[in-house]
C-alpha cells in the first residue's frame, strides 16, 4: 500500500507537470506566431531594400524570397507614405514602386523622360501575360501598344510575355519578339473573347473606348488620351505611359474598401510625381535665374518662363484630373524641353 | 518528521524551479528589448544611407550619378527647400555639403554664388531649444566623398556629403 | 539515504543554473551590431570617383583632371603640365596624396593605396601611390587579418598613335591595425 508520502509525490508531480506543460505550450504557440510575422517582415523589408537598390543603380534584379513563405502582400497608398501591407504588418516604401504580387519578381527601373527631367520608378512583376487587343489599325494604336510593352522588364524567369488577342485567339511573344512585330501584325482585330488566364492583364486599344466596352482590363483611347478600367465608369486622362501602366499594374480588382486598385495606383502615381515635379520645376527655375547671371552667353529665359508656368499648373493638387490643366501641362513641358534643347546645343547644359 | 522533511524538500525544489523559469522569462524579454534597440540603430543607419544615396542619384541634386551640381544645390537651399524635401525624405534628418578647397566655409546663397563652398539642408538648431539640443547630441552621421560640378567655372571639385539622422522624439 | 536525496536535489538545481547560464551566453553571442560594409564600400567607390574627377587647376588637356594626370603619369611621366612646373608624375603623386590627407582628417585610421595598371594586358609597369603593403595576396596571413575595401575604375586614353588604351585604377582602403573600430567622423 502506498504511504502518504508516495501519494504526495504523485500528486505534486502531476500538478508540477501540468504547470510546466501549460507554460511551455502557451509560450511556444505565441512564439510561433511572432516568429512567422518576424520572418515575413524580414522578407518584405528585403524586397523594399531590393527596390531601393534597383532605383539607385538602375540594374535589374530578380527577387524570389517570397517563395519561402506563402502570404499575401500589397501596396497601400491610403496613408501619407505608401506602405507594403501583409497581414497585420506593414513596411514603408521610400521610392516610387509599382508591383504585382507574386512569388518571384523581375525588378527593373524605368523613367518618364520629360527631356529636362527624368522621373524614375521601379517596376516589379511576376510571371505575367500582357495581352493587347487592338481594335483599330491606326498607327497611334500600334505605337501605344509598343510603348506600353516597352515598359515591362525583359525577363524569361519569371516569364513576362506580350500577347495579341484577336477574337478567340491569342498569340504570345517575348518582349523582344513583340517589339520587332511589323505594322501588319499590329492591325485591327475583333474584340477579344479568348480566355486569357486570371493573372493576365488585358489592354484594349480602341478609338471607341467607353465604360460599357471595358468589361475586362483596361481600355486605352490613344487619340483622345483617355483610359478606362473595368469597374469604374469615369475616364482617366493620361499624359504619359506611366499613367496607363499604373492602371494595368493596379488591375481591376478591388481593395477592402471596394475601390478599384488600378484607380488607386493611378492616383498614387500622379500624387507622387506631382510632388517631385513641382519641386523640380521650382528648383530648376531658381537655378536658371542663378546661372543666367553668371553665364551671360546662355539664354535661360525660355526655360525659366516655362518652368514658372509649370510650377503654377502643378500647384493644383488635382491638375491631372482636369483636361484643360493637362493640356497646359503638356504645352509647358514642350516649351521647357525646347528651351532646354537650345541650351544643350549652345553648350550651356549637358 | 521524516515525511514532513521529505515534503519540504520537494516544495523547496519546486520553488527553485519556478524561480529559474521566471528568470528565463525575464532574460528572454530583456534579450528581445536589447535586440529591438539594435534594430532601431540599424534602421537609423539604413535611413542615413538611403538619404545619402538619394542625394547622389536624384536629379534634384546631381547632374550625373555622384556628381552634385552646385547650382541645383544653391537653388534648393533657398526658400522652402527644406520643407519640400521633407515631403520626399521625411523629417528628422539633415544634410551638409562642403567643397574641400582649403578656404573658410562660406554658405551658398543666390547672392554670393558661385564664390561659396557650403550648403546645408534641414539643419536642426541646437541653440535655445532644449529638446533639439539634447536631440542633436544623439544624432548619427555618415560622411561620403562627392564631386561638385560648378557650371560657372566649368570645373569639378572634390567635396564631402554629411547626412545626419535624428532618433525619433 | 536522506542525505543523498538532498544532495541530489542540490546537484539538480546547480545543473539547471548552469544550463540557464549557457543559454544566456549562447543568445548573447547571436546578437550582433549591424554591419557597415555597405557604407564603407560606397565610401571607397565615391572616394575613388571624386578624386579621379577632381580638377587640378591646369589647363593642359593632359593634366586637367586627376584622371588625366594619372594617365599622363603612366604614359609620359616627365611631361610638364605648364612650362616651368614639375612633371605630371610628381603632380599626380602630390595631388592624390593631398586629397587623401584631407579625407584622413574626416575618416581617420584608414590606410590607402592607388594602383594604376593597364586593363586586360599583363604588364610589370604599375604606378602605386600610398601604402604599398596593401597590395598583397589574400592568402597572406598579414593581408587576410586586415579588412580591405577594393574598388576599381577605368580610364580610357589614347596613347601615341590614337590607339585607345584602358587603364585600371584600383583604390584599396584598409583599417589601420591599431584601430579596433571605425571612429566617428569629423567635418
Amino acid at each position: 500500500m502506498t504511504n502518504i508520502y508516495e501519494l504526495f509525490k504523485m500528486i505534486f508531480g502531476i500538478i508540477a507537470s501540468i504547470f510546466i506543460l501549460y507554460f511551455l505550450i502557451t509560450y511556444t504557440a505565441g512564439y510561433k506566431d511572432t516568429q512567422l510575422a518576424s520572418v515575413r517582415q524580414s522578407i518584405v523589408k528585403s524586397f523594399i531594400t531590393a527596390s531601393e537598390n534597383v532605383y539607385f543603380s538602375g540594374i535589374p534584379f530578380r527577387f524570389d524570397e517570397f517563395r519561402s513563405q506563402e502570404f499575401s502582400y500589397s501596396l497601400s497608398t491610403a496613408a501619407s507614405q505608401p506602405q507594403v501591407e501583409f497581414g497585420s504588418g506593414k513596411a514603408p516604401v521610400r521610392v516610387p514602386l509599382f508591383f504585382i504580387e507574386g512569388e518571384e519578381l523581375a525588378m527593373a527601373r524605368n523613367e518618364v523622360d520629360l527631356g529636362w527631367w527624368k522621373f524614375y520608378y521601379v517596376l516589379a512583376v511576376p510571371a505575367v501575360d500582357i495581352v493587347f487587343n487592338l481594335q483599330d489599325s491606326s498607327g497611334e494604336s500600334a505605337d501605344a501598344a509598343r510603348d506600353i510593352a516597352s515598359l515591362f522588364p525583359d525577363s524569361d524567369s519569371p516569364a513576362v510575355r506580350m500577347g495579341l488577342c484577336s477574337g478567340p485567339r491569342v498569340d504570345m511573344y517575348t518582349k523582344d519578339q513583340f517589339a520587332r512585330l511589323d505594322r501588319g501584325a499590329l492591325s485591327s482585330a475583333p474584340p477579344c473573347t479568348a480566355s486569357i488566364g486570371q493573372d493576365a492583364r488585358l489592354v484594349i486599344i480602341s478609338s471607341t473606348c467607353n465604360p460599357s466596352q471595358t468589361a475586362r482590363g483596361v481600355c486605352v483611347h490613344p487619340s483622345a488620351k483617355l483610359a478606362y478600367i473595368n469597374g469604374l465608369s469615369s475616364a482617366y486622362n493620361y499624359k504619359d505611359s506611366l499613367d496607363i501602366l499604373a492602371l494595368i499594374i493596379g488591375g481591376e480588382g478591388k481593395d477592402v474598401f471596394g475601390s478599384v486598385k488600378g484607380g488607386q495606383l493611378f492616383e498614387y502615381k500622379n500624387s507622387m510625381m506631382r510632388k517631385e515635379l513641382l519641386l523640380a520645376a521650382k528648383m530648376m527655375r531658381i537655378r536658371a535665374e542663378i546661372l543666367s547671371s553668371e553665364l551671360e552667353e546662355c539664354n535661360y529665359f525660355p526655360l525659366a518662363s516655362g518652368l514658372e508656368d509649370l510650377a503654377g499648373i502643378l500647384a493644383d493638387d488635382d491638375y491631372y484630373q482636369k483636361r484643360a490643366s493637362i493640356q497646359e501641362y503638356l504645352s509647358a513641358n514642350d516649351r521647357i524641353s525646347l528651351g532646354w534643347d537650345e541650351l544643350v546645343k549652345a553648350g550651356c547644359e549637358k | 518528521m521524516r515525511a514532513q522533511s521529505n515534503m519540504m524538500e520537494y516544495v523547496l525544489m519546486t520553488f527553485f524551479i519556478v524561480i529559474v523559469l521566471i528568470a528565463i522569462i525575464f532574460f528572454l524579454t530583456f534579450f528581445q528589448v536589447f535586440q529591438a534597440g539594435g534594430e532601431q540603430q540599424k534602421a537609423l543607419f539604413n535611413r542615413q544611407l538611403f538619404i545619402a544615396k538619394y542625394f547622389l542619384a536624384s536629379p534634384l541634386f546631381a547632374e550625373e550619378n555622384s556628381v552634385l551640381d552646385d547650382a541645383r544645390l544653391t537653388a534648393l537651399s533657398e526658400g522652402d527647400g527644406c520643407e519640400e524635401l521633407k515631403g520626399i525624405l521625411g523629417i528628422d534628418w539633415s544634410a551638409e555639403i562642403t567643397v574641400l578647397d582649403d578656404s573658410r566655409r562660406i554658405t551658398c546663397t543666390g547672392f554670393n554664388y558661385p564664390d561659396c563652398n557650403y550648403w546645408s539642408y534641414c539643419l536642426q538648431n541646437s541653440i535655445g531649444d532644449n529638446i533639439a539640443g539634447r536631440h542633436s547630441a544623439r544624432n548619427q552621421s555618415i560622411v561620403l566623398p562627392v564631386s561638385v560640378f560648378r557650371p560657372a567655372g566649368e570645373r569639378t571639385d572634390i567635396g564631402v556629403l554629411k547626412v545626419s539622422v535624428y532618433p525619433p522624439r | 539515504m536522506e542525505n543523498l536525496k538532498a544532495q541530489t536535489t542540490m546537484v539538480l538545481v546547480i545543473l539547471v543554473i548552469i544550463i540557464f547560464t549557457g543559454l544566456a551566453v549562447f543568445l548573447l553571442s547571436l546578437s550582433s551590431t549591424f554591419n557597415q560594409d555597405e557604407y564603407l564600400n560606397l565610401y571607397a567607390s565615391n572616394l575613388l570617383l571624386a578624386v579621379l574627377r577632381a580638377d587640378t587647376g591646369y589647363s593642359d588637356a593632359d593634366c586637367r583632371q586627376v584622371a588625366d594626370l594619372v594617365a599622363c603619369a603612366y604614359f609620359v611621366p616627365t611631361h610638364r603640365c605648364d612650362l616651368t612646373g614639375p612633371a605630371c608624375g610628381d603632380i599626380a603623386n602630390a595631388t592624390i596624396a593631398g586629397h587623401m590627407e584631407r579625407f584622413d582628417l574626416i575618416r581617420k585610421n584608414f590606410d590607402y593605396l592607388f594602383v594604376v595598371e593597364p586593363k586586360d594586358f599583363i604588364s610589370q609597369t604599375q604606378i602605386k601611390i600610398g601604402n604599398p603593403d596593401l597590395d598583397c595576396d589574400i592568402s597572406d596571413k598579414g593581408c587576410a587579418s586586415r579588412q580591405r575595401f577594393v574598388v576599381e575604375e577605368k580610364i580610357q586614353k589614347t596613347a601615341g598613335r590614337s590607339v585607345p588604351f584602358i587603364l585600371n585604377v584600383r583604390l584599396i582602403l584598409a583599417r589601420r591595425s591599431s584601430a579596433s573600430r571605425p571612429p566617428r567622423q569629423l567635418v
